[in-house]
């Protein structure tokens, strides 16, 4: 069954089908040929539920807004601001980027969201400056991904919800690895920029830096809306990306004048168009993670590979594999909905700290999302940039190199993790 | 005219998700009342809209594929591949729009309605089959176009015009 | 699944055995979860193994109204059919919702939930009609508050955001008491509460504390507002095609197990309190007094005037009866 899975998927795949067609087709066939109980009808209603969770919606609000602000002047002038003050450093707007989309991702909570909206003005920026295209988006598929460890996580309160760890816990823990990916793609950054010798620009005056300043004030209000939005509690997440997309229809239609009220229209579709594109799949992942659950296919593999008593060594690494290989094909909460039950009673009894173990899980998670062959951000960055497969992942190897040597740290070092947790737990 | 229709149905369902957001923070922090109603129509209108792109999304070659090795075969092997891809598509969709109609009409008889609005849930649900239907169609065509012209199409709106050397230009159509 | 048939066939192949799935929302241990698995061992026993039952857990196969749609498709045999989350597919089920409605005593509330003939004859009927039987109605605990500020009577509840799930019969009972009720999902709740979004939220204790609420609120109010009413469901069909005998197992066993549920939710939401005390939270304690229970009862009257007018008059005859049921039991 396992094998007649892989071999749909994978065959359908790689000819270049519509990601939908093996997504939707291959949980068909396994339903059709190995449950005759249930009627293949049924599977329907797993594709609507896997777009039903409302936090969805943050999604097309973040690329509505993104798209507003990317077809007026929102996005330059923040851009210009952000030049001004790191233009001249090495790699310092990658830098920049990745930073960006680390604190965006965690405020969306979406990575996929964070693909478009910081990834959309940012790669544009960073190609005029005259990195290159596969550099550009290696960056920004893996720098949305840091987010999943960065608090609110949506991914975290899932696991907690799953196994009963504390939120705030999980939420302490997760900085420390989070704030390390991000200082290993910094570094990088730096790195690469300097040996591809990218142009810097002269540092700019503290008069063109004012300047700067001056044209993005009120772009500035976007992180202040946002955040201090969602943390004084006037908005959910979900509820923050809607507001942002008024804010950047009032600025581009009433104050700086650049897009016409009638132009709206034409930008919710280019959104609707992405939208639809990346949820298809949303919902045949749910489709595809709802057949392997119910053939208890994840538990038959798992008790072949671990046994009965395994030790916590191997769990973790087992776990490092099943959930970096899950998050290729499925969005990250569902694997965890459906992996996490089968290991942490195994983890618990090998002596694993719950909270290490929620860090391990949430980190695959969002490498597995990032990294190829497959991966829902890889597919997120197709679809928005409209670029062949091949250039969205041809940077991604050094990415991958430093993403496994953090699993490593974290596998042998919970302390990463640990430090900030036993410090605030006490 | 589908193709108006379409447009229309993503681009408004997208600004009347913003408005539903928008008006329930209001709402519920000026007015002090919640739109219960808020989580619901959101929902359906996620729903809508990934069904209603399915065709729209084959029509401007939009959907999510791993075309690694469609990009480095040649042009001759390509139109080969758009034969298999468009007819296995069309017609795995027109199944497929077959056993959500089913489904459908099940969740009609069993009479579910939404928590809030108490609209019957299969109304929202129908978008389901058409979508489904839709791509089917859009995917015949684009097996269609394949077989009529010389050029490869990866949709009816979007062709590949093979050059000697083997690098390719976009043309639209 | 292929290989475990092969295999409990070889064990009895003189005899006819039995797959079956039963799917629940809830974690591994939890009330629901260890309802399930004791459901599954006491029929493999009396069936002599002949009875296999797989458990999905979690909701791992879909939430409470994916399970049910499941149930009624026959892709499962049995399912944890919770009327907070079915109301949108049996309407009348939401007077569970209604507050102050059951006795305050757990122990004759859960002998009205057993014996109530509204209960487990008219509003049975109602579900058969959707092809869902209900062998059971049972509680997992009573529902309490948790908030930013004390609720000690319906005036404090005046403006105040409380997380609800979408169910407009939730909703109601709060507006009853001038509430601003908000249905957030239940991923967000935790963080709502903790940028104070919302105010506050009603849970039973097992899941107030596995969700950790404690850490982001002030108060917690054993308020006993209201039951968390689950149901063992079958599939009519289903049940009606099997054998006497092993129809007779499966009643036997659901009649075993009303005293059991009634014990575990007892254990674990008692256990659960006593973690919350020993955490070391924040967070005050506190139980309503008689008085205010009586200005909360008369406060909510309005909502059950609600309910007769939204589900309609078969509705209302249920409640009707069952009110007199409670009265009978005091
Ligand atoms: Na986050
Ligand atoms: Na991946």
């Amino acid at each position: 069954m396992v094998l007649t899975l892989m071999a749909i998927m994978i065959t359908l795949l790689v000819l270049g089908f519509p990601m939908m067609v093996p997504m939707i087709v291959a949980p068909l066939v396994i339903v059709l040929m190995y449950f005759p109980n249930i009627d293949p009808q049924l599977l329907t209603q797993q594709l609507i539920a896997g777009v039903q969770p409302f936090v969805l919606l943050a999604v097309p609000m973040f690329i509505f807004a993104a798209d507003i602000m990317c077809a007026g002047q929102t996005a330059n002038r923040l851009l210009d601001l952000v030049e001004t003050f790191v233009g001249h450093v090495h790699g310092g707007m990658a830098i920049t980027t990745a930073a960006s989309c680390t604190l965006f991702g965690a405020i969306s909570g979406s990575t996929q969201a964070t693909v478009v909206a910081i990834g959309k003005p940012m790669r544009q920026k960073l190609l005029d400056i005259g990195y290159k295209e596969k550099d550009v988006l290696a960056l920004i598929i893996n720098s949305s991904d840091i987010a999943l460890l960065i608090p609110p996580s949506i991914g975290m309160i899932m696991y907690a919800v799953v196994t009963g760890a504390s939120v705030g816990e999980l939420f302490i823990a997760g900085v420390g690895p989070g704030l390390l990916i991000l200082a290993f793609f910094a570094i990088y950054s730096y790195v690469l920029a300097k040996k591809q010798n990218v142009p810097r620009r002269k540092r700019a005056t503290w008069e063109e830096r004012l300047r700067a300043t001056k044209k993005a004030l009120l772009p500035l209000g976007f992180p202040i809306i946002i955040i201090g939005g969602i943390y004084s509690g006037f908005f959910s997440p979900t509820e923050a990306a809607a507001a942002s997309v008024l804010y950047a229809f009032i600025l581009e239609v009433f104050i700086f004048k650049t897009i016409k009220v009638s132009d709206i229209p034409s930008i919710a579709l280019s959104t609707g168009l992405v939208t639809a594109a990346v949820f298809i799949l949303v919902a045949g992942g749910q489709a595809f993670s709802w057949t392997i659950s119910y053939a208890k296919i994840p538990q038959m593999i798992t008790s072949t590979l671990l046994g009965t008593s395994p030790t916590a060594l191997k769990i973790l690494f087992t776990v490092t594999l099943f959930y970096f290989i899950g998050c290729m094909f499925v969005d990250p909460i569902v694997v965890i909905i459906i992996l996490t039950p089968i290991f942490y009673p195994l983890a618990l009894k090998a002596g694993v700290d719950p909270i290490h173990l929620g860090i391990i899980i949430t980190l695959q998670a969002a490498i597995g999302s990032a990294t190829p062959p497959f991966g829902c951000d890889i597919f997120t960055a197709c679809a928005v940039f409209d670029k062949p497969y091949l250039d969205v992942i041809k940077g991604t190897p050094p990415y991958i190199v430093m993403l496994i040597a953090i699993s490593i740290i974290m596998i042998f070092f919970p302390e990463v993790a640990l430090f900030f947790r036993d410090v605030a737990v006490g | 005219m589908l193709s108006k229709i379409e447009e229309a149905i993503l681009s408004y369902s997208i600004i009347i998700m913003a408005i539903i957001l928008i008006g329930n923070v209001f709402s519920r922090s000026v007015l002090n009342r919640s739109w219960t109603f808020a989580e619901e129509l959101g929902q359906s209108l996620v729903i809508i809209v990934t069904f209603t792109g399915i065709s729209y999304g084959a029509k401007k070659a939009r959907h999510i594929n791993m075309s690694a090795l469609f990009d480095v075969i040649p042009v001759r092997g390509k139109k080969i591949f758009m034969y298999v891809i468009s007819s296995v598509t069309s017609i795995s969709m027109f199944y497929l729009a077959y056993l959500a109609s089913i489904y459908v009409m099940k969740v009609k008889t069993l009479g579910r309605v939404t928590p809030a609005l108490r609209i019957p849930i299969y109304l929202v649900y129908l978008i389901v089959p058409i979508g489904f239907f839709l791509g089917g169609i859009q995917y015949a065509r684009n097996f269609w176009i394949n077989v009529k012209e010389k050029e490869v199409y990866l949709s009816t709106e979007k062709g590949i015009r093979g050059t000697d050397d083997n690098e390719e230009q976009y043309i639209n159509v | 699944g292929a290989k475990k048939e092969e295999a409990s066939t070889e064990t009895a192949p003189e005899e006819q055995t039995y797959n079956w799935r039963f799917a629940h929302e809830e974690i591994d241990g939890s009330v629901q979860d260890v309802y399930v698995k004791e459901f599954a061992k006491k029929l493999n026993e009396k069936s002599n193994g002949r009875i296999n039952i797989e458990v999905y857990p979690v909701g791992q196969i879909g939430d409470a109204t994916q399970q049910t749609e499941l149930l009624q498709n026959g892709g499962i045999e049995f399912a944890m059919v919770s009327p907070g989350n079915t109301g949108t597919i049996v309407p009348e089920n939401q007077l569970f919702s209604l507050q102050f409605l059951f006795p305050d005593d757990m122990e004759k509330a859960h002998k009205v939930l057993k014996e109530s003939k509204a209960l487990n004859e008219m509003l049975a009927a109602e579900y058969m009609k959707k092809s869902i039987m209900p062998l059971s109605f049972w509680t997992e605990g009573a529902m309490q508050w948790t908030s930013s500020k004390a609720l000690n009577t319906p005036s404090d509840f005046e403006g105040f955001k409380m997380r609800t799930m979408p169910s407009p019969m939730i909703v109601a009972a709060y507006e009853a008491y001038g509430a601003n009720p908000t249905p957030v999902p239940y991923m967000e709740v935790y963080s709502g509460l903790q940028l104070n979004m919302i105010e506050g939220q009603e849970n039973p204790l097992f899941a107030i504390e596995e969700m950790k609420f404690c850490e982001v609120q002030k108060y917690l109010t054993l308020a006993n507002a209201s039951y968390y009413v689950t149901c063992t469901g079958t599939n009519p069909e289903f049940f009606n095609s099997l054998p006497k005998d092993i129809q007779g197992m499966i009643l036997e066993t659901v009649e075993e197990l009303s005293e059991f549920g009634y014990e575990v939710q007892k254990k674990l939401n008692g256990e659960a309190l006593d973690k919350i005390k020993a955490a070391g939270y924040d967070i005050e304690i506190v139980e309503l007094k008689k008085e205010d229970v009586d200005k909360f009862k008369e406060a909510s009257m309005s909502a059950r005037e609600k309910y007769k007018e939204m589900v309609g008059q078969r509705g209302a005859e249920i409640l009707e009866e069952l009110v007199s049921e409670v009265e009978a039991a005091k």
